[in-house]
């Protein structure tokens, strides 16, 4: 069942995750071949931001991945009507989490395109002591990154439809009064902006996004 | 378990108004049950009800001894599924269609798939999506059969099908019907094709189900009547009257159910004669059952 | 094509639904009919429930109503796993069967035409019209 499932989402989705494993592997490599002629041999700062770069694009990139691997997995249901799926003998649980599970298995390929692309981008260059690529981590985040864009529109497109703009809805507003707050309220804006920080730095739930994400580093 | 669905006072609302109110259907095991009624008489609907497609506002609903929706993952396991249009998944070729479906059935039978396949000639290569309404049919027809189900539920199976590809369908049916002993409710507007397959008939109108019983009884009981001279008062007939309209010159004509030949004497007590009787066809006796109902429940309201 | 045609005797052409007369009767007479004229001889297969009633396309039980007919009436025998073969019929018996066959079809016609408010008299006189014009 998992692996018919796996082989359905696959077929949908395999121009899209080509595409994004393509631009995944060739954005290191490209970013550093254009940058290369006008960096000094000892300019380490240069280096590090080139690398800050990289690790932007491919957080941008596998972001989209995640969230367009979710969106096209429930437009293929959408497409026919819902009905083959609501016929078939499964409880809607086991339903979603075998599209879950075959997304994140799907995803694993663009983030494969991110490691070796930056294992080779890495190699074109000759790093002074001070400073090591991380090829590797930066293809862990990129992989867990697209699993978290993954799961929050997964979470959008599977719920029923006036709850999802209800959810929308609240969130918005809570994000709205949070600016008013700030200001109405003294003592609140450390507290917001406390917050805040937690969920964006790396022990956090979104950290993943908002760390150092850069190829080279010290 | 005498029955193969069981429906008690189920109601289903779309929107504002009931589009299912209070139905009751029984299914008998073994039957091929027909299911006639106009388009939006509600016929779509209560398959997707039994499916567990839809939730129900109020009722219970048991097929193969599952209650739907709860159980209905455990039901679709024994059911064989041919929805009104195709639902499946268009760029997957015949031959990975089958693998698919194959994968959640543990009672789907390779060889027989794979006999049907060629005796519908699908080629395993030919794209879903690209399948003609006839080959479409014939797939979804092949997937609910391969399954070996204990229930088959088809939402009209052969509409817009070429009289070619409709025997085809119906034939491989009714071969698996005669097999294997399983139930079918068959919804199709097309009258004389339920009338050769169907035991069983249930006419749906406006969200009710306003006739069900067995094909003969529903077909033998129903005629028209020609009569001359005064009738005697209706109330008392031993048979049920759908109907009275004038007829040619100072005739009545009578549309009548439960009707037996000897009750001709009944029309002799009120100097009364009965001209004609004729047999209506399911269509005919369909339609006078319709315009029965509406007439009755126009009146109550 | 999924079924050939061919393989069906062409006696079970034109079943009609719309009949009064039930389509298991209908197959059944055909049967009969075969048997009085010769075209079905002692021991010839009948096709089975399930390809009879693919073939026809009518529910399975009608099918069988018919065969359970003929074999309480002794034209045929049901075989549980064989299938279903004429039965062994004597000439006299064969000869009953056309005797039975024909009264049934006066049968129908009396019927009608009592529908139609013809008197068995003209009804006669009609039959011997045609009757004459085909000797």
């Amino acid at each position: 069942m998992f692996g018919q499932t796996l082989y359905v989402q696959w077929k949908w989705n395999r121009d899209f995750l080509a595409f994004y494993t393509f631009v995944a592997f060739t954005a290191p490599l490209v970013i550093l071949w254009v940058a290369l002629p006008h960096l000094g041999l000892s300019s380490a700062r240069e280096l590090v931001r080139v690398g800050g770069v990289v690790g932007i694009v491919v957080a941008v990139i596998s972001v989209c991945a995640g969230m367009t691997v979710a969106w096209q997995g429930y437009g293929l249901d959408e497409r026919v009507g819902h009905i083959y799926a609501l016929s078939l003998p499964l409880t809607r649980t086991r339903t979603l989490v075998m599209r879950a599970a075959s997304a994140l298995a799907l995803l694993t390929v663009p983030a494969l395109g991110v490691w070796v692309g930056s294992v080779l981008a890495a190699t074109q260059v000759t790093l002074p002591p001070s400073l090591h690529s991380y090829a590797g981590s930066l293809a862990g985040r990129a992989l867990l990154a697209a699993w978290l864009a993954h799961a929050c529109m997964f979470a959008l497109r599977y719920s029923a439809g006036r709850r999802a703009r209800a959810v929308l809805f609240a969130l918005t507003l809570i994000v709205g009064s949070l600016g008013f707050a700030t200001e109405a309220v003294p003592g609140a804006r450390s507290t917001i902006v406390g917050t805040a920080e937690f969920l964006i730095s790396n022990p956090g739930p979104f950290g993943v996004f908002f760390g150092r994400w850069s190829l080279i580093d010290v | 378990m005498t029955h193969a669905i069981t429906i008690d006072n189920l109601s289903y609302r779309a929107g504002q108004h009931f589009a299912i109110r209070d139905l009751r259907m029984r299914v008998p095991n073994g039957s091929v049950y027909g299911f006639l009624g106009p388009n939006g008489s509600g016929k779509t609907t209560t398959l997707r009800l039994l499916l567990g497609m839809l939730p129900p506002a109020d009722g219970t609903i048991t097929v193969l001894g599952h209650d739907v929706p709860r159980g209905a993952h455990r039901a679709l396991a024994r059911i064989g599924y041919v929805p009104e249009r195709l639902h499946l998944y268009p760029m997957l070729s015949v031959a990975e269609t089958m693998r698919h479906h194959a994968s959640f059935y543990p009672t789907w039978n390779a060889s027989e798939a794979e006999r049907l396949r060629r005796a519908f000639d699908l080629r395993d290569e030919q794209a879903v999506g690209r399948l003609s309404k006839g080959e479409a049919g014939k797939l979804m027809m092949l997937l609910a059969l391969a399954i070996r189900p204990e229930l088959l539920v088809l939402d009209e199976p052969t509409d817009g099908l070429d009289p070619v590809v409709r025997r085809d369908v119906l034939a491989a049916l009714l071969e698996y019907v005669s097999a294997h002993g399983a139930t079918v409710l068959v919804s199709s507007h097309l009258v004389h094709e339920q009338e050769r397959i169907c035991d069983w008939i249930g006419v749906m109108d406006g969200g009710r189900l306003v006739a069900e019983m067995p094909m003969h009884a529903f077909r033998s009981g129903i005629k028209r009547l020609r009569i001359a001279g005064a009738p005697p008062q209706a109330a008392a007939a031993p048979f049920g009257i759908l109907a009275r309209r004038a007829g040619a010159g100072r005739e009545e004509e009578w549309v009548v159910r439960d009707w037996r030949d000897d009750m001709t004497s009944w029309f002799a007590s009120g100097s009364a004669s009965v001209r004609e009787v004729v047999d209506l066809d399911l269509e005919e006796s369909f339609v006078e059952t319709l315009r029965a109902a509406r007439d009755a429940g126009g009146r109550a309201a | 094509m999924y079924y050939n045609n061919d393989t069906l005797p062409a006696m079970f052409d034109h079943i009609d639904p719309r009949s009064p007369t039930p389509i298991y009767a209908q197959i059944a007479a055909r049967v009969r009919i075969a048997v009085a004229s010769g075209e079905l001889a002692t021991g010839d297969p009948l096709p089975s429930v399930r390809a009879l009633a693919g073939t026809l396309r009518v529910n399975p039980a009608t099918v069988v109503q018919a065969y359970r007919d003929l074999e309480r009436d002794g034209v045929v025998d049901m075989r549980q796993g064989s299938g279903t073969f004429i039965a062994t019929l004597s000439p006299e018996a064969r000869g009953h069967t056309r005797e039975q066959e024909a009264r049934r079809l006066v049968r129908e016609l009396l019927e009608q035409a009592a529908r139609l408010a013809i008197c068995p008299l003209d009804l006669r006189r009609a039959i011997d019209a045609e009757l004459g014009t085909h000797s």
